[in-house]
């Protein structure tokens, strides 16, 4: 009894080193969201592009993307060309949700640079971000036919992550 | 030129240690006292080869040397003399440079007090730390080379130190914090000496206590230092976040408490044979996993270095050698005579039993909630879950009243069994009085009543009669008293340190006071009974960073002081840092941090009151100066 | 503060004996609330919570918007009368349990919340048991020394009588 005590600190060790090992694994360093696999929250809030007011009801070509982006974001810009390939090259819309920023800024940057959304809805207090657990910007969400949200992904969309992260799901 | 002698003296370093290191199983086979002798001078060499390496990078900074990657991520031609220096130990390259120079001085104490001792056992001991310096070296010529060139294309400027680290806390915190961590290593090579001398006993036990001492008191500065730099540096006023990386630290501390708690047992009475010997694998197991921890990057923390899994593998690898080899040695050789478990429950024995249960189950606790959410995601397929301060104050105050409790009574329980129990009741006595006061002073100062502050005060209270009161009390006379204050000044120190620590703790988390306003130029706000007034704003430019500095005057009844909150922008990487304006007083801090511009001449602050939080730093550097003096007496003696 | 006036705060504390009401201008507050009790609470939660985008902060310790969006949230909650609970259940189907510093109380936390005290009390009988054992052993071995040593003498004294 007495010499497999003596060896207990030893076999812990193994398990504990085994266990180390696995952890350095992990290559995710994004906040998962808890909002997948459930519908898209309710909103309320008016369009960028105008005063008109929309609502879920109005993210109607689905599957879409929606784009969370603002004129403060300056990795939006490094996405924004491959959004505007999207646009022209894939059959998925995308919506933009302006982040907490200005409409005059907002407006006069889409004119600049080109407007790969549908159109944009103006979250200037940033409340359905929060509802849908945003952080920060950019991030960009996959919504599926029935209006639930299947991907999210934090940080810039490049072809790498929409093949991996997005195609994936659509093709299903 | 400097750097590649610099990289080839490490070199050097790397093979003599690595001969050092296997020394004796060389002297084992060839049954040739010589390969004993030489440890001592080559170790001496080790030492040298790597102050001179160090040396090269310094001068490598201070001289710009931008074509060094290191230099050039971590400096700036603009950054200040001390600063360079500083940002040597920086980053991730050259702050392991430090470490494997803080353990070739531990090694070379080692030898140098022990140069008249037994010629195995010494260079048995040298051999392990030897190893365990020749790992590191190889971990940073491998994986983190600090001279590695960016030549053809060297860049004309650097990217600049982390302004956050541009601060004296920071130029000392990382040695004292590498001193404690690294000096972890000679109890643990001792240990390993004496399994493989089979001869685990009293002599061995007050060796070993000394070193554990003077690393538990370098991390408990090292730790103090990162706390009182956080609090006044980063700007939101705390002083201590359960990060991963700081419970990195605080775990070892604990074990190492632990450890020479045991050791006096296994002095005194020949018992915890074994367990002393686990604990200093424990505690370097402990110290290793740190490193690992913060230079992985398998924990996402704001004092990450590193973000590489190659160099997580590899300190791994580091660690599995050391810990799974000194286990092997433990299982198979250590004390098989079961140590005679007969003094009485109420015993100084199992006095300090309950105080190694506690911190060790303590220590591991932490460990776990560190590790929890990255089990946690493991199991459940990549859900995350956070383990923050909340828990871990929950978790902690079982633990700190168990161990307050021991620590005001353990000078009175007599070794094998209590024969006078007067002195729980002259102590209870004694506390209680000193309680009423300070609770009376308390509510008269602060004006309110908090079960939390009343725990600390009783804690501090009990502390204190235990280990200051009740000796004054037991002295017949004055110079009775001296001698006892002088014999155990170094407890004294410790423990009253300990309570000042508790007291602190539990005062600034239950009475602190924090609001944000919106203030314009000669407006004030009142917080508490203290009036925070705006002044006004400069705006100006320093040595490397344009600044908006606030002048906010500080009125409480009839002291008036002045304070400056600002918001710098640093040149080179044009980060923002805020700078917050802290007037300390004896009894609390008045923090003030500048928040936004939101108009003309209006600005947002952040207006904090944070009673006894210094108590906090003066007791942890109590608990060092203790730790300190009783290792220097112990070497003293063993030295004559 | 004069020995005078302390006697004076100390009277007075006990004639009203009321809690001491934060004389503040809640104008210049940026969040502000009506008593003391919302106001702690508030400090509570922000310590309670964590910012998302931050590597390693409570909402109270980061200047991040995403941070301050989640104060100005809370602060809307508390003051819209919101239970602690009801605040948790918000955030938490926003962010998930990342965000909540506190890990819930639930099954697979119990490791988490039980574990160390189990742990201890677990030791701790082991130990004493071991104690008890030992001395118990000592005495039983005493115990049939001292029978051996009466049975000696008793043997001797029986060769000496021969």
């Amino acid at each position: 009894m007495n010499r497999v005590t003596h060896f207990l600190p030893f076999i812990f060790f193994i398990f504990f080193i085994i266990a180390l090992f696995s952890f350095l694994d992990k290559d995710e360093d994004q906040l998962r969201s808890v909002l997948l696999d459930k519908n898209f929250p309710d909103f309320s809030l008016p369009k960028l592009e105008s005063q008109e007011i929309v609502t879920g009801q109005d993210l109607s070509e689905l599957p879409s993307l929606l784009n969370v982006w603002a004129t403060w974001c300056i990795a939006c810009r490094v996405e924004h060309p491959f959004l505007m390939r999207l646009k022209e090259e894939s059959t998925v819309k995308i919506y933009g949700l302006n982040y907490k920023d200005q409409r005059e800024k907002a407006l006069k940057l889409l004119d600049q640079i080109g407007n790969p959304y549908e159109f944009s809805i103006f979250d200037q207090k940033g409340k359905l971000a929060l509802d849908l657990g945003v952080y920060g910007a950019p991030e960009t969400f996959l919504i599926d036919e029935k209006g639930v949200i299947r991907v999210r992904h934090v940080g810039v969309l490049t072809e790498d992550v929409w093949e991996k992260k997005f195609k994936v799901i659509l093709d299903e | 030129m400097i750097a590649e002698i610099g990289h080839l003296l490490l070199i050097g370093a790397l093979v003599i240690s690595f001969f050092v290191g296997f020394s004796p199983l060389c002297r084992f086979i060839t049954k040739d006292n010589f390969f004993y002798r030489v440890t001592g001078p080559l170790n001496i060499l080790v030492l040298f080869l790597v102050l001179f390496s160090f040396i090269s990078l310094i001068y490598s900074f201070l001289n710009d040397d931008f074509s060094l990657a290191y230099v050039a991520n971590n400096s700036n031609t603009l950054l200040p003399v001390y600063y360079k220096l500083a940002a040597t130990w920086g980053a991730h390259e050259g702050s392991l440079l430090l470490w494997i120079f803080c353990l070739c001085l531990w090694a070379t104490s080692y030898l140098f007090f022990n140069r008249k001792k037994d010629e195995e056992f010494v260079a048995l001991t040298l051999a392990v730390l030897n190893q365990i310096i020749c790992a590191f070296i190889a971990f940073t010529l491998f994986t983190s080379n600090p001279f590695e060139r960016l030549l053809p294309i060297m860049p004309i400027q650097g990217s600049d130190l982390n302004p956050l680290l541009q601060d004296f806390a920071f130029t000392i915190h990382p040695p004292l914090l590498y001193l404690g961590y690294s000096g972890l290593a000679v109890p643990f090579a001792l240990s390993i000496a004496a399994l493989i001398s089979r001869n685990i006993d009293s002599v061995w036990a007050r060796d070993t206590r000394p070193w554990s001492l003077l690393s538990s008191g370098f991390l408990t500065l090292g730790i103090a230092v990162g706390s009182w730099w956080a609090y006044y540096e980063l700007g939101w006023g705390g002083w201590w976040f359960w990060d991963p990386v700081e419970n990195a630290a605080f775990v070892p501390w604990l074990i190492s408490i632990a450890m020479f708690h045991s050791l006096i047992v296994t002095e005194r009475r020949g018992l915890y044979k074994n367990w002393s010997i686990l604990l200093t694998i424990l505690a370097f197991a402990a110290s290793i996993l740190g490193t690992f921890l913060v230079r992985s990057g398998v924990l996402t923390s704001v004092h990450v270095f590193a973000l590489d899994p190659e160099r997580g593998v590899f300190i791994l690898v580091i660690f599995s050698y050391f810990i799974l080899g000194s286990l092997i040695i433990y299982s198979l050789m250590n004390n098989k005579l079961p140590g005679r478990s007969t003094y009485s429950l109420i015993s100084r024995e199992f006095g300090f039993l309950l105080n190694n249960l506690l911190l060790v189950i303590l220590a591991i606790s932490i460990m776990f909630g560190t590790l929890f959410p990255l089990i946690y995601e493991a199991i459940y397929d990549g859900k995350q879950i956070s383990v923050g301060p909340p828990y871990y104050q929950v978790l902690i105050l079982p633990f700190a009243i168990g161990l307050s409790f021991l620590q005001g009574i353990g000078l009175y329980l007599g070794w094998n069994s209590t024969k006078e129990f007067s002195f729980l009741k002259r102590i209870a006595i004694e506390s209680f009085s000193l309680f009423l006061l300070i609770c009376l002073f308390v509510f008269l100062v602060f004006g309110k009543f908090s079960w939390g502050s009343v725990l600390a005060i009783a804690m501090f209270c009990w502390i204190v009669s235990g280990n200051f009161i009740e000796l004054i009390y037991n002295s017949s006379h004055l110079r009775d008293l001296k001698a006892v204050l002088f014999k155990r000044l170094a407890l004294i120190s410790a423990h009253l340190g300990m309570a000042f620590l508790v007291l602190g703790v539990g005062m600034v988390t239950t009475f602190s006071l924090e609001r944000e306003v919106v203030l314009s130029e000669g407006e004030g706000y009142q917080l508490g009974d203290v009036t925070f007034t705006f002044k006004g704003i400069e705006e100006y430019k320093d040595l490397n960073y344009y600044v908006d500095s606030a002048r906010i005057e500080i009125k409480r009844n009839d002291t008036v002081n002045e304070v400056r909150a600002e918001k710098r922008i640093y040149l080179s990487t044009n980060q923002t840092m805020t700078e917050a304006a802290i007037k300390p007083t004896l009894l609390q801090d008045y923090y003030v941090t500048l928040g936004d511009h939101l108009g003309d001449k209006t600005w947002s602050f952040k207006l904090q009151i944070k009673p006894f939080i210094r108590w906090i730093w003066f007791g942890a550097i109590l608990i060092a100066f203790g730790t300190f003096v009783s290792s220097f007496n112990i070497l003293k003696k063993s030295h004559e | 503060m004069s020995e005078q006036k302390m006697a004076y705060k100390f009277l007075i504390f006990l004639l009203f004996l009321a809690p001491m009401v934060a004389q503040s201008d809640t104008s210049k507050e940026l969040y502000s609330f009506t008593g003391t009790e919302d106001q702690e609470r508030f400090s509570n939660l922000l310590e309670t919570y964590r910012c998302p985008k931050c590597q390693s902060s409570s909402l109270a310790g980061s200047n991040a918007p995403i941070a301050k969006d989640l104060k100005t949230e809370i602060h809307r909650l508390i003051k819209e009368g919101k239970s602690d609970k009801q605040i948790e259940a918000f955030l938490r189907s926003r962010y998930g349990d990342f965000i909540i510093y506190k890990p819930a109380f639930r099954m697979n936390t119990l490791v988490l919340w039980l574990g160390p005290f189990l742990l201890l009390l677990v030791i701790l009988i082991l130990v004493v048991n071991w104690n008890i054992s030992s001395k118990r052993k000592v005495k039983d071995l005493e115990a049939e020394n001292i029978v051996k040593a009466v049975e000696r003498t008793r043997l001797k004294k029986l060769l000496e009588e021969d």
